[in-house]
Parts: C-alpha cells; sequence; structure tokens
C-alpha cells in the first residue's frame, strides 16, 4: 500500500477519529479535573466537621508533613497515627488512627477519634467516627453509631482514664441486631481493627498531651 | 410525533425496562438498593450518563467509523462517568461514598453500552436523548421500588425516615436483595402480561362484534 493510498483508507480514518475522540476527552476531563479539584485542605474539614464543632481552621497540628511513621501494638495489633490536631486551649484533641492490617482479609479501618484532655491526661473520649475503610471489612456497615457511642459511655471510662486498653466492646441491650451480636462479642477481625484505632488513639494522646504540660 | 415519543417512552419505562424485563445492570440493582436514597442516587447517575452519551454517540454516528465504534463508545461514556465521579466528590461527598466502587462501574453497565449499540447509534439526537431519559428512568424506577422495599423491611426506615422499629436484618443483605428482585421481576411481568391480556380480549371483541356487523 502506498502512502497516499493509506491516507485515503478506512484504517486511517479510524485512527484519526479515535485520537480525536480521545484527545477532545482528554481536554474535557482536564477542565472538568480542575474545576472539581477537592484539595487536602477540603478533604480534612469535611472529616473534621463530623467530629468537631469548633472552628477547624483555628485547630493546631501536631503531625508535620515530615514526621516519622508513629504507631502503637496492643494486643497484636498495630495502630498507625495520621494525623492529629488539638483545639487552641488543649482540651479538646482529635486524633486520625489506622487499625492497620488487623481488620478481615489483613484489612484497615481509620477512625477519627475526639478526646478531651485535663492536666495533662486523657480524660474522656468524646466521639468517635469511621473515616475510612478496606473493601474488604465485610462488617464495617455494620458498626453503628451506637457500637461507636460505647466507648464514650460511663462503664468504659476507667479503661480511658486508668490507662488501659479496649479488647472488646459489648453493645448496650437495645441496640442488639446478629451483626451486632458478632462485633460485640469482638470476634470479628473488623472490630479487632476498631479496637486498635481507638487503642492507638489513646495512647498517642496519653504520650503527647503529658509532654505538652512538661 | 406524540406517537413516537410515547412508544419511545413506554418502552424505556415498561416494556422494555432495563431491570424487570430485560435484567440488565444486576450489579448495581443488587448492591445499590439496600437504601431507597442510594437507589435515587445511582438512578440519577445512570439517568445522566446514559442521556449524554446517547446524545454525543447518535450526533457522531455518521463520523465514528463501524470497525471502531464499540472503543470509541467507552472512551465517550468513561469520560462521562469521570465527570460526574468529579462532581460527585466536589458536591455530593456523602453520595459519592456511599456509591463506593459503583459508581466507575457505571462505565462497564450493559444498559449504557446497550442502549449506545442499539438505539442511539441508529437514529436521531432527539430521539436517542429520549431513550436515554426514559430508559434511566425506567432503571432508576425499578431500582427506587426495590430500595423502598429493601430499607422498609431490612431496616424499617424510607428514605432514611425511621417508621417502625420492626427490621429483618435479612432483607439488607444480599441474599434478600436477590429475594427481592426476583419478587418485583415476577410481578412486574405478571402485570404487565395481564394488561397485554386484557388488551388482546378487548381487541378480538371488537373485531369479532365487526365481523358479525359485516355478517348482518
Amino acid at each position: 500500500m502506498k502512502a497516499k493510498e493509506f491516507f485515503k483508507s478506512n484504517s486511517f480514518r479510524c485512527i484519526i477519529v479515535l485520537l480525536a475522540v480521545t484527545l477532545v476527552c482528554g481536554v474535557i476531563l482536564a477542565l472538568c479535573n480542575d474545576l472539581f479539584y477537592v484539595s487536602d485542605r477540603e478533604m480534612f474539614e469535611r472529616s473534621i466537621v463530623k467530629i468537631y464543632d469548633g472552628d477547624a481552621s483555628q485547630l493546631i497540628d501536631l503531625i508535620p508533613d515530615d514526621a516519622d511513621e508513629i504507631k502503637y501494638t496492643t494486643y497484636n495489633c498495630e495502630a498507625l497515627i495520621l494525623d492529629a490536631h488539638k483545639s487552641p486551649d488543649g482540651k479538646i484533641w482529635l486524633v486520625q488512627s489506622k487499625g492497620n492490617k488487623c481488620g478481615y482479609q489483613n484489612g484497615s479501618v481509620t477512625l477519627w477519634v475526639n478526646m478531651s484532655v485535663e492536666n495533662g491526661a486523657l480524660a474522656a473520649i468524646n466521639k468517635i467516627i469511621v473515616d475510612s475503610y478496606d473493601s474488604s471489612q465485610t462488617l464495617i456497615g455494620s458498626i453503628s453509631e451506637a457500637y461507636l457511642a460505647e466507648y464514650s459511655s460511663e462503664k468504659y471510662g476507667d479503661i480511658v482514664t486508668g490507662g488501659g486498653h479496649f479488647s472488646n466492646v459489648k453493645m448496650s441491650a437495645e441496640d442488639t441486631t446478629d451483626a451486632n451480636e458478632a462485633l460485640a462479642a469482638g470476634a470479628t477481625y473488623t472490630s479487632k481493627a476498631v479496637n486498635a484505632a481507638v487503642n492507638g488513639a489513646m495512647d498517642f494522646v496519653r504520650e503527647y498531651a503529658k509532654e505538652d504540660v512538661e | 410525533m406524540k406517537n413516537r415519543i410515547g412508544k419511545i417512552a413506554l418502552n424505556g419505562l415498561i416494556f422494555d425496562n432495563p431491570t424487570f424485563m430485560l435484567v440488565l445492570g444486576t450489579c448495581p440493582t443488587l448492591a445499590m438498593t439496600s437504601k431507597a436514597l442510594d437507589a435515587f442516587g445511582m438512578g440519577v447517575s445512570v439517568i445522566f450518563v446514559l442521556t449524554l452519551s446517547n446524545i454525543i454517540i447518535s450526533a457522531l454516528r455518521k463520523i465514528i467509523p463501524n470497525t471502531v465504534r464499540i472503543p470509541a463508545y467507552i472512551v465517550i461514556i468513561a469520560t462521562l462517568v469521570t465527570i460526574l465521579k468529579l462532581f460527585l466528590n466536589k458536591m455530593i461527598p456523602d453520595l459519592y461514598s456511599s456509591m463506593g466502587t459503583f459508581l466507575p462501574l457505571i462505565v462497564v453497565n450493559c444498559i449504557i453500552l446497550g442502549r449506545a449499540e442499539a438505539f442511539a447509534s441508529k437514529n436521531k439526537v432527539v430521539d436517542s436523548m429520549l431513550d436515554g431519559i426514559f430508559t434511566g428512568a425506567g432503571f432508576m424506577f425499578a431500582l427506587v421500588i426495590m430500595g423502598i422495599i429493601r430499607e422498609f423491611l431490612g431496616a424499617g426506615s424510607i428514605f432514611g425516615l425511621q417508621i417502625m422499629s420492626f427490621k429483618i436484618s435479612f432483607f439488607s443483605m444480599p441474599m434478600g436483595a436477590f429475594i427481592v428482585y426476583g419478587l418485583c421481576i415476577a410481578l412486574f411481568v405478571y402485570i404487565i402480561d395481564c394488561v397485554q391480556r386484557s388488551r388482546r380480549i378487548k381487541k378480538a371483541r371488537l373485531l369479532h362484534a365487526d365481523v358479525l356487523e359485516g355478517k348482518e
């Protein structure tokens, strides 16, 4: 086939049409990506608004971007501290903690934990929300707000203030679906990952809040 | 014109309903119907992608060579889905996170490629747009019906509004999705069958009356 014939052929037309379609789509996508870009700060504020009532812009960042990895291990489960902030008065600490590789199929669960600090010591867990998780965590949908609220309940107050760790969390009688009972028994890997993340967040506050006072 | 629009609408919504009659797009149907609101979100997303892809593919039907039509359609559909994904992540992050992996999977939803191949590549832009809207609406209608049933039985609520404390968790799980899907298909087909049968009987009676009048 001569060059002139090739340029008149159907094959050449196919290549040109596909290239043109791809090029136009690429340009449109580039424009849309620019238009709908979600910055890291916006992502952070979206997460934080669910767990912190105050002004997110006033929060003090505790972990610089170039900081070494902070991890804690409890009951053979590892927790990575991904992000941490405190309120300007230092009484509220917000910690993003990841129960790492101890969920179902070595999966992970990341939580945001809101905690109160008094005189350099952990005083209470105020609120916990699930931030993200691996798709392998089949029971994560059953982790209700009621289940997470158990960590802040009075019956576990001694664990929080006494330097202890959660190994399993029993549900209140009014929220006991089959899935929640499985979680309550502490028998699922997903719930172990949640426990590890909460324990890691508590250990972080215990260590750094004390240093803050000193 | 009115007759043509009516035919396209009836086909998309009822006689060629992608979910209940053609049993297409089964993955999102089963996965996204545990809550009615998620089902509605998925339905609206599919209407958006299906309508725009039908319009673009119909407009380009004489330009795109037959041999490369499928890759060209896939590039167009993938672009639309990516735009939708970026938009939802920016504007409606809750819906974006609840749709999870099923949002990018709209690219390979057989309803969209099916309508592009069967309708948009052979018809005018306006007809293709209407086909996209009504087929998407048929899909959304099916998803919302299933979502309402599953949410009501599985969580005791409808569109997040708690109605009763009694709930059967089974219906929120995949097994419940299959059971509800099967029952919905059976009921939908039965109703359409009844309507079509009564129409046929009515037509036959009229024909019979005409024949008798002719004899007299």
